[in-house]
């Protein structure tokens, strides 16, 4: 049997990570997008262009779905990140305050620096919250996940 | 059991006439009318033989004792020099499975399953030969996993059967079938099946344990009733194992490294562990093309995503109607009604609900007429007094439609009841209500860990790998590796070739 186990192999551990941040990224900027359909929220996958001053079209479909793509690749950072500083905490719980410390960071400390985007305050209560759900859906999916094969490559390693 | 039952006499005695007194002590057989007793004299000496009636095969039990009373014929004196009687009577048993006890409550309980017992008169062990045949139906086609292509055999509700045709699908050594009895009253048979090598230790370890803990007097309800002693349900909706009672999908199941626990007298066996996504998929899948399994997959998805999440969203757009994006301006009611139409929402699922419950304990002949009292008093008559608008009918028939795909019963009413709670979040907190419970459902759905399995697991947490098997219906050459939620002892399936 050790022999079979040569051949056939479950992926490495960094390229889990790699495709846990763009799936997790994409799916979520997808619901997203379908909450900015929805008006659930008046900031869309776009916010990410509202950081920059690049003309009209970020606000059209082809600004959401191209920043869709960017946050996609911007998760897999994030994702990493978590891996080094936070996989050994065990469970799903960090990964929300994670997703909520993410939101935190983006819609309040770095609020004053992102063009067309109100003070937190001045917010609809709707894109506060769906947007806040969202993070920490988001923060869930990514450290669980992280989190979780931390703990099963320990458990196989041992 | 609340008080344990304590007799005397645990060992059988010598002397036939003590012993047909214990037996008589304990079981009154002139007051049960399928308990009984038959007495012969075989070579001088008194035999009884004991049996219930109801369970045992007579054709059987009468060629055993055509058998002993053959031993009259033969020459005594030459054979009782060669055998004592004891082992000619055993010699004369004609059955594969004879068993010998000194153990009274041995007896009773073998007695009690169908099996008959002969009492040697001078003899202190008793013969039990398995002599059982227990009323039940021939394997058929389960009525709830019903499929186009494949084997049309079901689980039945006789054990010995299910063990079989299980067996019949994996002639691996490895399997094993391991037979405990619970209930303090009923003795129930439940068996523990799994493939050693590939199941994971601790998994059986911990499941044995709990089967054995449980202290109860019956299980007559059977499988359910060791479910919710396996894993804490407390109120949660979700069904947290898989019933089958399709052998082939069982045994593919022991294969990936799952358990299985069979109960007796139930025609389903649990799969264990079970993770929210084993509900959603349908042994027609694997019957069908990967492409068109797949296409069907997917249409059940999107039959179940809308049936839980649509429905609340409409009823948002209705009640926010500022929500509305441009391209789809023309959803809501366009006539007016009298009742709201949170109101009206509720009262359709609840109708809907009514109705389904009605259909499944209504006989054949009458689901005709309560098909044409639901389709046509209630629908129709509804909306033509106003009470309920066309559209609210429209979208609490999609919600049931998107139910129904659900291949598992017990996950279609759970989610049922997700959805209910969605139109009541919505009703009440509007936008707020619609997505705080979606987070919220979600969060306590993630939260669940049945047997230390993640509920949502592959998609939370994710494993890429395990999520493209759901998501398409993957060729089985390309399937190489078990799924690693079981933590298979040999995780691979099969090699490359």
């Amino acid at each position: 049997m050790a022999s079979r186990h040569k051949e056939v192999k479950d992926w490495p551990y960094a390229v889990k990570t790699l495709v846990t941040g763009i799936v997790g990224g994409l799916f979520w900027s997808l619901i997203w997008y379908l909450a900015y359909f929805f008006n659930f929220t008046t900031v869309g996958p776009a916010l990410f262009w509202m950081a920059w001053s690049v003309g009209d079209w970020k606000e059209q479909p082809v600004g959401q779905w191209t920043a869709i793509g960017i946050l996609s690749l911007v998760s897999i950072i994030i994702t990493f990140l978590y891996r080094y500083i936070l996989a050994r905490v065990r469970g799903m719980w960090m990964g929300i305050f994670f997703g909520a410390i993410l939101w935190f960071l983006i819609f309040f400390v770095a609020n004053p620096f992102i063009i067309g985007l109100e003070p937190l305050f001045d917010m609809e209560g709707t894109t506060i919250v769906t947007t806040l759900c969202l993070f920490i859906l988001y923060g869930l999916f990514i450290g669980y996940s992280i989190s979780y094969e931390h703990e099963l490559q320990q458990y196989e390693s041992s | 059991m609340s008080k344990t039952i304590e007799h005397s006499e645990k060992t059988l005695t010598r002397s036939i006439k003590k012993n047909e007194k214990i037996f008589n002590d304990r079981l009154n057989i002139d007051a049960s009318f399928d308990v009984g007793v038959r007495k012969l004299w075989v070579l001088g000496k008194e035999l009884q033989l004991y049996f219930v009636n109801s369970l045992s095969d007579e054709v059987i039990a009468t060629q055993v004792l055509r058998e002993l009373m053959a031993l009259e014929k033969f020459d005594t004196k030459t054979d009782s020099l060669r055998y004592s009687l004891d082992d000619q009577v055993k010699n004369h048993l004609a059955h594969i499975q004879v068993d010998q006890t000194d153990k009274v409550d041995d007896c009773i309980f073998h007695l009690l399953s169908g099996l008959i017992f002969v009492l040697i008169d001078g003899e202190s062990e008793a013969f039990i030969v398995d002599v059982r045949q227990y009323p039940g139906r021939e394997p058929q086609e389960p009525d709830t996993e019903r499929v186009t292509r494949g084997s049309r055999d079901g689980y039945t509700e006789n054990i010995i059967e299910n063990a079989g045709l299980t067996r019949r699908r994996v002639r691996d050594e490895h399997l094993r079938n391991e037979i405990i009895q619970i209930g303090e009253r009923s003795h129930t048979d439940i068996v523990i099946s799994y493939v050693n090598g590939i199941t994971d230790p601790d998994l059986v370890a911990v499941i044995k344990k709990e089967l054995e803990n449980i202290k109860v007097d019956s299980l007559t309800m059977a499988d359910k009733v060791v479910e919710e002693y396996i894993v804490n349900q407390g109120w949660n909706p979700f069904p947290l194992v898989r019933y089958t009672e399709r052998p082939d999908v069982a045994a593919t199941h022991l294969l990936e490294g799952h358990v299985l626990v069979m109960v007796d007298t139930s025609p389903t066996v649990i799969i264990l562990p079970t993770t929210f996504f084993h509900h959603v998929q349908h042994a027609e899948e694997f019957r069908q093309s990967t492409a068109v399994g797949t296409f069907l997959r997917w249409i059940r998805f999107i039959g179940l995503l809308a049936a839980i999440f649509i429905v609340p969203l409409w009823l948002l757009l209705v009640l926010q109607p500022d929500m509305i994006p441009e391209v789809i301006d023309y959803v809501g009611p366009s006539d007016d009604s009298n009742v709201p139409i949170f109101a009206q929402m509720l009262i359709g699922e609840f109708g809907v609900e009514l109705i389904r419950m009605a259909a499944i304990h209504t006989s054949a002949p009458l689901g005709t007429a309560l098909g044409f009292v639901a389709a046509l008093l209630v629908g129709e008559i509804a909306i033509d007094v106003g009470l309920l608008t066309a559209e609210v009918i429209l979208y609490v028939a999609l919600g049931a439609v998107g139910i129904f795909a659900s291949p598992s019963h017990e996950m279609g009413v759970a989610l049922k009841m997700v959805r209910i709670l969605f139109i009541l979040a919505t009703g009440l907190f509007m936008s707020y209500g619609y997505v705080i419970a979606i987070t919220i459902v979600i969060i306590l759905m993630a939260q669940m860990k049945p047997l230390n399995k993640p509920y949502l697991w592959p998609f939370l947490p994710f494993d890429p790998k395990g999520m493209w098997q759901i998501l398409a219906r993957v060729g089985v050459p390309n399937m190489r590796l078990r799924p690693r939620i079981v933590d298979p002892k040999d995780p691979v399936r099969q090699s490359k070739s």
